[in-house]
């Protein structure tokens, strides 16, 4: 009897303490994922262990689709574990300009630490510019415009930090996205030039034959 | 072979999520008091949540927040108490005196009313209501003497059990939606998560809204009757508050008790058209200021589909049953029209 007590109370005692390390170790998780994004990375721990109780952790199997080009997003994902094909959906057109076929196009593989989709948590009705799908079995943390409307009313301290972050990244995307559009016009103009002076010497060439 | 895995899954989480909400809202409509309970306490929870949330920002935990709240609140409840009590105590007291007199008043009505009938019609064809409404009223009252005791009951325990589970959905609502979200199949997750906050958000804003509409109008048919010396003027106004919940019939229910109060007691009889005049106010006063400025903004439903919303509300539930109409019939579009959007708007 006093054996059978000894090994339920080791059990139990096994049992508590397989829990709580579990515990610990999936909040330290979720906690250092958190802490290491960009968006996230200025608040302290006692703010990241506030936020780690409002974000979302969504588990992906291999070839799952996480959101769909065209659908309505509500917030971001940060890659915990695994990682994330994002692809566009590229129209083939015929000779008359109409759409014959559809094709999913890989734009990039986004690895663990990586985050999208963050322009959804401030844009209303924002609409998924790309689908992603996980390329693995994968681990994401969901953050979504709720949590945050929760984050800037309960702690508004908390909040500014998030959002200040959030378009300081979205500031640094849209600069890049204007560099390479200018970068883009540069070499269109090069482009533009150099088939003139070609149309010139062709034209050139010709009168002189 | 992995997406037919996949869509197992889905299928397996969406069951469960259906189930875990079909079992909560059956377990709920199984006990009519366990109902009430819940409903008062959520009615409490979207009360006090912004009031928490604003405590919270000054880096209380949140138990301590809602329970800052709780002890004012209980402290305004003991002082309205200690400062109503003489006048409660004594219309109370004046109601008990008074009611053989005001059957007698009634019974003196109904027979000038078939008087009156019985003229028009020359004598042809005997009106008796009378002996008929008297037997109504009659079972009525012997109705309402016996369910005194489950009423007592009911309102022991919704008054016990709703601040006890409002304190629970204050501290840890968001915690079990979340649980019940992570349920939710991945396909669904955004929209779910967003649809249960917009319904979060409009069911709160609805019932403060109201709560604020019906205490106003409360307060200035209280403050009418009180000027023109009516009697039972808190009870009248308490009623016309709560039964302003209702739209479109509530305000015409509320005031039926004070017209028919004026109308058989005799010495009432000239405040009738004074009567009529604080109740028409307090109707005035909500409909240009506070159904276009607090509630018109929170629910976006057509007339009609208001008025058909409270017939079917009172045939399933009675009463009950027309309180909730409005906000389950806001629900009931805020979610259709969600689903709609994404399912065939966005997938195009």
């Amino acid at each position: 009897m006093r054996t059978t007590v000894a090994v339920g109370t080791l059990i139990m005692k096994n049992l508590i303490w397989e829990n709580i390390f579990k515990k610990e170790a999936k909040e330290q998780s979720v906690s250092n994922v958190l802490g290491k994004n960009k968006i996230f990375n200025t608040l302290t721990k006692k703010e990241l262990h506030f936020v780690e109780g409002l974000v979302h952790e969504r588990h992906f199997r291999a070839s799952e689709y996480i959101f769909r080009q065209g659908e309505v997003g509500f917030g971001m994902y940060i890659i915990a574990k695994g990682s994330v094909d994002i692809t566009v959906l590229n129209s083939d057109l015929s000779a008359d300009g109409l759409v014959t076929e559809k094709r999913e196009i890989l734009v990039t593989r986004l690895l663990k630490g990586d985050f999208f989709g963050e322009l959804a948590l401030i844009e209303e009705n924002s609409r998924r510019s790309a689908s992603c799908i996980a390329a693995e079995d994968t681990t994401l943390i969901g953050f979504f415009k709720p949590d945050l409307i929760a984050i800037t009313q309960r702690n508004p301290s908390t909040g500014t930090k998030i959002v200040l972050r959030l378009a300081e990244v979205i500031g640094k995307r849209l600069k890049a996205t204007t560099d390479k559009i200018s970068q883009l016009r540069m070499e269109m103009k090069v482009l533009t030039d150099l088939q003139k002076s070609a149309q010139q010497n062709y034209d050139d060439d010709k009168s002189n034959y | 072979m992995i997406n037919q895995i996949i869509k197992r899954e889905h299928r397996v989480r969406t069951i469960s999520v259906l189930l875990m909400v079909i079992s909560f809202l059956v377990v709920l409509s199984l006990n009519k008091e366990i109902l009430i309970s819940f409903l008062l306490a959520s009615v409490y929870a979207y009360l006090l949540g912004p009031v928490v949330t604003y405590m919270e920002r000054f880096g209380l935990s949140r138990s301590f927040a809602i329970l800052i709240p709780y002890f004012v609140i209980l402290g305004v409840f003991i002082l309205i108490i200690t400062i109503f009590s003489p006048i409660i105590v004594q219309q109370l007291a004046s109601l008990q005196t008074n009611f053989p007199d005001y059957m007698d008043g009634i019974r003196g009505l109904l027979a000038r009313w078939e008087g009156g009938l019985n003229k028009l019609f020359f004598n042809l064809y005997t009106v008796d209501i009378s002996t008929k409404l008297e037997k109504h009223i009659e079972s009525g009252v012997a109705a309402s003497v016996a369910a005194i005791p489950s009423i007592v009951s009911t309102t022991l325990t919704t008054s016990l059990l709703a601040p006890i589970l409002a304190f629970f959905l204050l501290l840890d609502g968001r915690t079990m939606m979340k649980k019940l979200l992570s349920f939710v199949p991945n396909t669904l997750f955004e929209l779910s998560l967003n649809l249960t906050h917009q319904i979060n958000e409009q069911f709160g804003e609805f019932i403060r809204a109201k709560i604020l509409e019906s205490i106003i109008v409360g307060l200035a048919t209280w403050i009418g009757l009180y000027l023109i010396n009516f009697p039972y003027s808190i009870f009248l106004a308490l009623f016309a508050a709560v039964t302003n919940l209702i739209p479109y019939v509530g305000p015409i229910v509320g005031a039926v008790p004070a017209f028919i109060l004026a109308a058989i007691n005799p010495e009432l009889n000239s405040l009738i058209v004074f009567v009529a005049v604080v109740y028409l106010t307090a109707q005035l006063i909500d409909i240009v200021f506070l159904i276009p400025v607090v509630v018109a903004r929170t629910v976006n439903l057509h007339p009609v589909t208001v008025l058909l919303a409270i017939i079917l509300g009172a045939k399933v539930m009675g009463v009950l049953g027309m309180l909730i109409a409005i906000p389950v019939a806001s629900i009931i579009k805020l979610t259709f029209s969600t689903l709609y959007n994404h399912l065939v708007h966005f997938r195009t």
